[in-house]
């Protein structure tokens, strides 16, 4: 299992289920949404919007600490709800969508659900070998 | 006819077949990795296309069980600023040499950031094109009034019912069937009406404007005839050592009236963090731009020269250490062990006898060898 098939398997999840995914990059995919952290750019590899909740997550074979502790920054960050409103505020006006003002950011992990550790700050997404995910909070 | 696409993952293909709308009977295929066996299998042309980076898409037709690259598509939705349409040029110059089209597909300028596109890219596409008498073109993002359009389904990949997009794949479907005439010796991509019109547009979208070395504060022009005096002001090496290396310099390097110095002083080390982007895809649009006369490296009006400023990437030992060709020797060289690990170093080391660490070094290493002429470190040069 690699990370393309965890990517799109939780894209694939996250479509079927009504969330709106704004930005999707499997490895060697493309993407124009990023966040500057400590002088420092990071491109998520999904972000997606549901129930006026956005999802920042970032997305690897294995649970990986630095991933983590990365979207822990990220949830500090000061400018992180006025850069995420004007993300949602962007999205919605390519989708002809009315506007509406996000009431949470919420941060997960994508990884392999034969991964031995997980996440205890983050919401993790579990990706099984026939692409079947599982939310765990 | 069969239509191979090959790129990383399958949600690029499906967006390309379905933005095709034909009934070609189309591949999906990933790009293998260099030493893998799949590696192996592919067309010669292919392996060239990949030699300095990695295209997002591959366009390849198969007939008789020969595949034929004909076209690569690149897809960024980045703020249009000219480090970050360059960062991408070494793609696109890799297929141009190996007589493959390419379509650059980028936003024009994006609702909230300053930054728009610069005409003068249409004019180095052209530079490229005309070089390589091979046409790549530019395709801008899908958008309205400036907000970028994803395809629905698809998210960083351009909405497919757009002007830009229709275009784009009328062109595509023009090129693969006008490409029937391959087996005709004269034939040209540039025969084919449609990519010669949308070249031609090209050319006049240029508005004039043209790279120009005094608007780019990272460069350098001085004479060839100063580059002895260049290096004792700015290397930390004896007379007799600078010296002996200029004067044995190869003549190309000692006889081009001009050189060009890419000099960027960056924070902290960018010589392989990163990818070294976007610097290494500037060497290859500043080539084009301003110092290639040919499709060889060899035919050069000006020199090419990197010299990297940040006080640790100025030592030549970075290129050489742990993050440089040290690691790849301590991991990749297939070399090293005296038996088979396993079945796959039978095409690892098959790999490597035929090409060398072409493909498999890292990125930077692959394009700081191909496009410089020099390299110049406080401690030495590297000399291609």
């Amino acid at each position: 299992m690699d990370e393309t098939f965890i990517t799109l398997s939780i894209n694939k999840f996250l479509s079927e289920n009504n969330y709106e995914v704004i930005q999707c990059i499997p490895p060697g995919g493309q993407g124009g949404i990023y966040y500057s952290l400590k002088n420092n750019i990071i491109y998520p590899d999904i972000i997606c919007l549901k129930d006026k909740i956005l999802y920042i997550g970032e997305n690897k074979t294995l649970f990986n600490e630095s991933d983590e502790k990365k979207l822990i920054e990220l949830s500090n960050e000061e400018s992180l709800f006025e850069k995420s409103q004007k993300i949602v505020d962007n999205f919605l006006k390519s989708k002809n969508k009315p506007q509406e003002k996000i009431e949470d950011i919420k941060f997960f992990l994508g990884f392999s659900s034969s991964s031995k550790k997980q996440s205890n700050v983050h919401i993790n997404i579990l990706v099984d070998n026939n692409g079947k995910v599982l939310l765990k909070n | 006819m069969e239509i191979v696409v090959r790129t990383e993952n399958e949600l690029n293909f499906n967006w390309f077949k379905k933005g095709i709308s034909s009934d070609f009977n189309f591949t999906f295929e990933k790009i293998p990795n260099p030493g893998d066996p799949k590696f192996l299998n592919l067309p010669e042309k292919l392996k060239n296309i990949l030699r300095l980076d990695k295209p997002d898409l591959i366009i390849s037709k198969k007939n008789e069980n020969i595949e034929r690259p004909i076209l690569c598509i690149e897809i960024t939705k980045s703020k249009p600023a000219s480090q970050h349409i360059e960062q991408r040029i070494p793609r696109i110059i890799a297929a141009a040499e190996s007589d493959v089209c390419s379509i650059y597909i980028c936003p024009k300028k994006i609702d909230g950031y300053t930054y728009k596109f610069n005409p003068k890219h249409y004019d180095l596409l052209n530079k490229i094109s005309s070089i390589n008498k091979i046409p790549s073109v530019f395709f801008h993002y899908s958008n309205s009034n400036d907000i970028l359009l994803d395809e629905d389904g698809f998210p960083g990949l351009p909405k497919l019912l757009h002007p830009n997009m229709s275009e784009m794949f009328d062109l595509i479907k023009d090129y693969i069937n006008h490409d029937q005439n391959f087996e005709n010796h004269d034939y040209k991509v540039f025969d084919c009406q449609s990519w010669k019109i949308k070249f031609e547009k090209q050319k006049n979208d240029t508005e004039g404007k043209i790279y120009k070395i005094e608007d780019l504060p990272t460069c350098k022009l001085i004479n060839t005839s100063q580059l002895k005096n260049y290096l004792e002001g700015y290397q930390d090496l004896n007379i007799n050592w600078i010296n002996k290396t200029v004067e044995n310099l190869p003549s190309r390097i000692s006889s081009r009236e001009k050189t060009l110095i890419l000099q960027p002083e960056t924070k902290s080390s960018r010589l392989f963090a990163h990818a070294a982007d976007p610097y290494v895809g500037m060497l290859g649009s500043f080539d084009y731009a301003f110092c290639r006369v040919g499709r060889n490296v060899e035919e050069r009006k000006i020199n090419l020269v990197f010299m990297p400023l940040n006080s640790e990437d100025a030592q030549i030992k970075k290129v050489m250490g742990p993050k440089g060709y040290q690691k790849y020797y301590d991991v990749n060289c297939p070399f090293k062990s005296s038996e088979l690990e396993n079945y796959q170093s039978q095409f690892k080391i098959s790999h490597h006898l035929q090409y060398g660490c072409t493909y498999t070094k890292n990125k930077p290493l692959r394009i700081y060898g191909y496009f410089c002429d020099m390299m110049i470190f406080k401690d030495g040069v590297l000399i291609f």
